[in-house]
């Protein structure tokens, strides 16, 4: 469990402060609203999979029906605090509810960024090798 | 909105043709794809008879486009013959 | 008095596309969890020893694996808590047909994004030092999966925010309703097909972390050309949406727009399925026999575009169906 805990401090923290500056960008230009929903929306991103970890052991050990029940109720869960973003950004104007929508994918967005460059990376490694 | 029998019998021939292409485009599909999987998995155990196992594999896909063909002439009628 | 209740029906049809939307995308995202976690379970009986690694894996797996699912929510979500424009019956037939593109969309991308999840736990515990390179092919190719909810997403947003105020309300309901059956359903085939490719491919790698690239390149030629149909499907979507059908009191108008979105709909099922199922065995046998790369990669392309060909006939029919009819 303390690999699970490493993973998400390390991609947690990075989805954070890409969204603060994100944020403070925003209000630099002056799009107040932009700023606010993409900080909200990654702080929600952040607590989904922050839980999602903690539901871990709970799916595992048990029979296939039984992973899938306890997967549809952990999604069932994790969505309704998944949904307070967007009903906020639906319902207020200050917070603007596409931001907010790029904001809840903010720790996939990273995750994948963070794969691909050294996927990337690697891949030009290889072909200097093969060149030379 | 009135509704005549002419009218009726063209809009179920659409709706027929539709489902008559759509559910018969399912089966040759994931059959051919079928085909070709096993094919690829023949020719990674035994590489030299690829060009054998290629034309295999095409009459076999013909033969199982068929059915495909027949949904699809079967639309074509109910679309333009009804 | 109809005009009166225009309001109540658009707002009970909004509930039910968001329930629809919501439904749907949450089974497939439990099923496809359900898979990955069932599988790593396996995986951490055999090597207990590294099931932090595989844990780990799990949660990035699962991460990506909820995106589709996470698309259905923000939909449902719009469509339980925005007023819409109550001004025709048409915005009935939008918010529902948004809610079945989006619901049906996500179910294809959840199971099958699931699939690569487990393969890479049971990878891991077979192979433990090739985890940068399993965890890196199985992120790569559940976020290919996700394209076809991807398209889902795109459909719901311009269904919701097009204007179909001006048009006739006769054939455009069924064009509307044509639209997101066109997007949801041939979105299931391509996902679950793209899952399939990705979980050999991770397999795979385990088998043998050295030809990584290789087989990295493979899948994504055969996820790509598994996705073709979701983009047909997509094509004639938006057909339906952007042209402006002329009124027409015929039910047979009505019925050709909302049978083109059906056809194409269901013919990119199959097809999908059997490209991702070509496409998995392919990858499979280039991880054995390296050497016969070349020629498995040239029969998976042939015998995938053989599979395409019903699609292509569902194609065809659904133009018929929209420009001739």
């Amino acid at each position: 469990m303390d690999q699970i805990r490493q993973t998400q401090k390390q991609y947690c923290s990075s989805a954070l402060m890409i969204a603060i500056f994100a944020c403070f960008f925003c209000l630099l230009i002056g799009q107040v609203p932009v700023g606010k929903g993409l900080l909200l929306g990654t702080i929600f991103s952040i607590i989904n999979f922050i839980l999602m970890g903690e539901s871990l052991p709970y799916r595992l050990g048990k029979s296939k029906r039984k992973t899938v029940i306890a997967s549809l109720g952990s999604i069932g869960f994790r969505y309704i605090i998944l949904a307070v973003p967007i009903v906020t950004a639906i319902k207020h104007e200050q917070f603007n509810l596409y931001s907010a929508i790029i904001g809840i994918f903010s720790v996939q967005i990273v995750l994948l960024a963070d794969h691909l460059f050294t996927y990337t990376a690697s891949a030009r490694k290889t072909a200097r090798q093969k060149h030379t | 909105m009135a509704i005549e029998g002419a009218d009726l019998v063209k809009a179920a021939a659409c709706l027929g043709a539709s489902l008559a292409m759509g559910l018969g485009a399912l089966g040759p599909g994931i059959g051919e794809g079928m085909a070709a999987a096993k094919t690829c998995e023949a020719i990674g155990k035994n590489p030299k008879e690829a060009g054998l196992l290629t034309r295999t594999m095409l009459v076999g896909q013909a033969v199982t486009e068929s059915t495909g063909i027949y949904s699809l002439v079967i639309a074509l009628l109910l679309l333009f013959v009804v | 008095m109809m005009n009166f209740d225009i309001q109540t029906w658009v707002k009970v049809a909004a509930f039910s596309g968001g329930g629809i939307a919501m439904g749907l995308g949450a089974i497939g995202a439990a099923i496809g969890e359900g898979n990955a976690a069932q599988a790593a379970n396996e995986a951490t009986s055999r090597a207990p020893e590294v099931s932090g690694d595989i844990f780990k894996t799990l949660l990035v797996g699962q991460a990506i694996a909820e995106s589709a699912s996470i698309f259905a929510l923000v939909v449902a979500m719009i469509l339980l808590f925005s007023d819409f424009a109550a001004d025709s019956m048409l915005m009935v037939t939008v918010v529902i047909s948004a809610g079945i593109a989006m619901g049906l969309g996500a179910i294809g991308s959840g199971v099958g994004s699931g699939l690569p999840a487990g393969a890479a736990c049971t990878g891991i515990a077979r192979q433990p030092k090739a985890i940068g390179q399993i965890t890196t092919n199985m992120l790569i190719g559940s976020a290919v999966c996700q394209t076809p909810s991807i398209f889902a997403l795109v459909t719901s947003f311009i269904l919701l925010f097009t204007n179909f105020s001006a048009r006739p309300v006769s054939p455009t309901w069924a064009a509307i309703l044509g639209a997101g059956f066109a997007t949801g359903l041939s979105a299931i085939g391509s996902g679950f097909g793209g899952g399939l490719i990705a979980e050999k491919s991770c397999e795979g790698i385990a088998r043998k972390p050295l030809s990584v690239g290789p087989m990295t390149n493979v899948m994504l030629l055969g996820q790509a050309v598994t996705q073709t149909t979701a983009i047909y499907g997509l094509l004639v979507s938006f057909i339906l949406i952007f042209k402006v059908a002329p009124e027409s009191s015929s039910l047979a108008a009505s019925f050709a727009l909302l049978g083109a979105g059906l056809c194409i709909g269901f013919g990119a099922i199959g097809p999908g399925i059997g490209e991702g199922y070509t496409g998995s065995l392919a990858v499979k046998w280039i991880s054995r026999n390296e050497g016969a790369t070349a020629d498995i990669t040239r029969v998976m392309l042939v015998g995938q575009a053989v599979a395409e060909s019903t699609g292509i006939y569902a194609l065809v029919i659904s133009l018929v169906l929209i420009f001739v009819i």
